[in-house]
């Protein structure tokens, strides 16, 4: 049986507005990760997410509290059952308050505003502490025993690490990821590490995809400062982010001391992974 | 004072706003024009053409490869749901759940319309010899329960059901309030001891209240002066990836689960991907 011409037609509608959504997300990917740097990456990212609302206490995501993978994988070994946790990328306090609830005590920390959502969150848990820093400031802790993160996780044992949902998307570089499982290893030597990545969708070998080259070497011609990679990607929601294929994860596991007790690379659920110093 | 995003960042997410109105524009008049221009029956079939295309559900394929999802786990390993037994699995696709409980230990009826889906999930339990895959609808089930005939009467009357489990979104499938309390009603006459569980397609109470959606009613009354053979109501839906679909609300199936016998053990809404429910008959 064929389908009948109206569904058709809808089907086409369809497809001809899917392709306009790729190439829109194709051009916008090249032209922002060519013009904006790191620095300014990173700025941009704050503003972003600083305006997440639904990831403070009473929005969406924050009332979601854990999801399933996350409240299976803390309930069972490697994860300690009590303790001291660093969480980093604690955006507005989601997984920090559930944490705090079931005992933990957590020294968390994230570079938006959503710092402010999280402090408050966690405002009844006097043991637990959020700090307004970056990952970058994790690695600056560990190397140089400077800035905001320095008082809070040096001299200090933790039991766990856990990277907020997604936040290890935000290291955009393979050195960056290098240095920050170095730092996480150092500061937590014993610590499990749980962290999740939205992990790479598509090949970049679509039709669409040939048009890629041309328009970075018009950026390039343009006097563009910086370039796109593969897995560089910019969301409207998200910001500037790095889909990390799952050979990218093993490198930077593998390269940093981890070795990976268990990675699910999920793509209905989130893909993650829990990591164990060797 | 608020920091300001540049303005090439500004540029590109007000081109996505754009895109987005246009995409749900194209989606809110295929919805319309589709629910108003296509009767009931046609849809059926329409969805199983559509089933029939994805191979991502066939053994092999990444949906079916990806097992049980976390939540599904988590049920099968609570009570009420039973540690052992049979249960009758309806939307069961190309098998990923009847695997997967199949290799539990489990005795499964299950039944599938999609001519394809259904030849898939056969090849996946061919190993099970006490697991039986019948090419049968919702609508099959409601026969076998109240007249006793029909594809699916000699697999499910006269034989117990320690579970029932709607596969995954399939109770988003049967489109109407009195389609989901038959089937219910049909589902607790044949396993009237059984929890059952479902996971489905929700949206959220308010859905439809954006700037485009008040182009609905004046499209639906055009098509009613047109002289449509049928509507759309609030949460029906219709995309090339699922067909023709009823988004639920929480209401609708509390309401179902209340007007059919049964109560509502739990009811998740989140986290993602999937809202469940699990009922047991009153």
């Amino acid at each position: 049986m064929r389908l009948p011409p109206l569904v058709r037609i809808s089907f086409a509608a369809e497809r001809v507005l899917n392709a306009a959504a790729r190439l829109h997300t194709l051009f916008w990917d090249e032209v922002l990760w060519a013009w904006f740097g790191p620095q300014r990456r990173e700025a941009i990212n704050r503003i972003i997410w600083g305006r997440a609302n639904s990831y403070l206490p009473g929005g969406n995501t924050f009332e979601r509290g854990l999801f399933e993978w996350e409240r299976l994988a803390i309930a069972k070994p490697p994860f300690p059952q009590a303790g001291r946790i660093l969480l980093g990328g604690a955006g507005g306090g989601r997984e920090l308050v559930q944490l705090c609830r079931r005992g933990f005590d957590v020294v968390a920390f994230e570079p938006s505003g959503l710092c402010d959502g999280a402090r408050q969150a966690v405002s009844s848990f006097p043991n637990s502490v959020v700090v307004q820093a970056s990952y970058r400031d994790l690695v600056t802790a560990a190397q140089e025993h400077t800035g905001p993160l320095a008082s809070h996780v040096l001299n200090a044992s933790f039991d766990a690490v856990l990277f907020g949902w997604q936040s290890f998307d935000y290291v955009l570089t393979e050195l960056d990821r290098h240095e920050l499982l170095c730092a996480t290893r150092t500061l937590a030597p014993k610590a499990p590490l749980l962290l999740s990545s939205w992990m790479v969708r598509d090949a970049e070998n679509g039709r669409l995809d040939c048009l890629r080259p041309p328009i970075r070497r018009i950026c390039e011609l343009l006097g563009a400062p910086s370039a796109r990679r593969p897995g560089d990607v910019f969301w409207p929601c998200g910001g500037f982010l790095h889909l990390m294929s799952q050979g990218e994860l093993e490198a930077a596991a593998d390269g940093s001391g981890y070795r990976i007790l268990d990675f699910r690379p999920s793509a209905v659920s989130y893909p993650h992974a829990m990591l164990m110093p060797q | 004072m608020t920091p300001q995003l540049p303005l090439l960042v500004r540029i590109a997410l007000a081109t996505e706003r754009v895109r987005n109105a246009v995409a749900h524009l194209q989606r809110l008049v295929s919805e319309e024009v589709l629910w108003a221009w296509i009767p009931p029956r046609r849809r059926e079939a329409i969805n199983r053409i559509v089933y029939s295309g994805k191979d991502s559900y066939l053994p092999g394929g990444w949906i079916f490869e990806e097992g049980l999802f976390d939540w599904e786990r988590m049920a099968f390993a609570t009570p009420p749901f039973p540690p052992g037994g049979r249960i009758l699995l309806g939307g069961a696709g190309g098998g990923r759940e009847l695997h997967a409980l199949c290799g539990m230990g489990f005795d499964v009826v299950a039944f599938e319309p999609s001519e394809r889906l259904c030849e898939g999930a056969r090849q996946s339990v061919s190993a099970y010899p006490n697991s039986t895959v019948v090419r049968a609808s919702y609508g099959d089930l409601v026969t076998a329960a109240e007249r006793r005939t029909g594809p699916l009467a000699a697999h499910a009357l006269n034989t117990s059901f320690d579970a029932v489990l709607f596969g995954l979104a399939s109770f988003n499938y049967v489109f109407t309030e009195s389609d989901r309390r038959a089937l219910l009603r049909a589902t607790r006459a044949i396993a009237p001891k059984a929890p059952l569980l479902l996971g489905f397609v929700s949206r959220p109470q308010g859905a439809e209240t954006g700037r485009l959606d008040r182009l609905r009613p004046a499209i639906r009354r055009l098509f009613k002066l047109l002289k449509a053979p049928s509507a759309r109501c609030p949460g029906d839906s219709f995309t090339s990836y699922t067909g023709f679909i009823h988004d639920l609300t929480l209401d609708e199936v509390r309401t179902a689960a209340d007007r059919s016998g049964y109560r509502i053990v739990y009811c998740r809404q989140g986290p993602p991907p999937h809202p469940h429910a699990l009922l047991m008959p009153q």
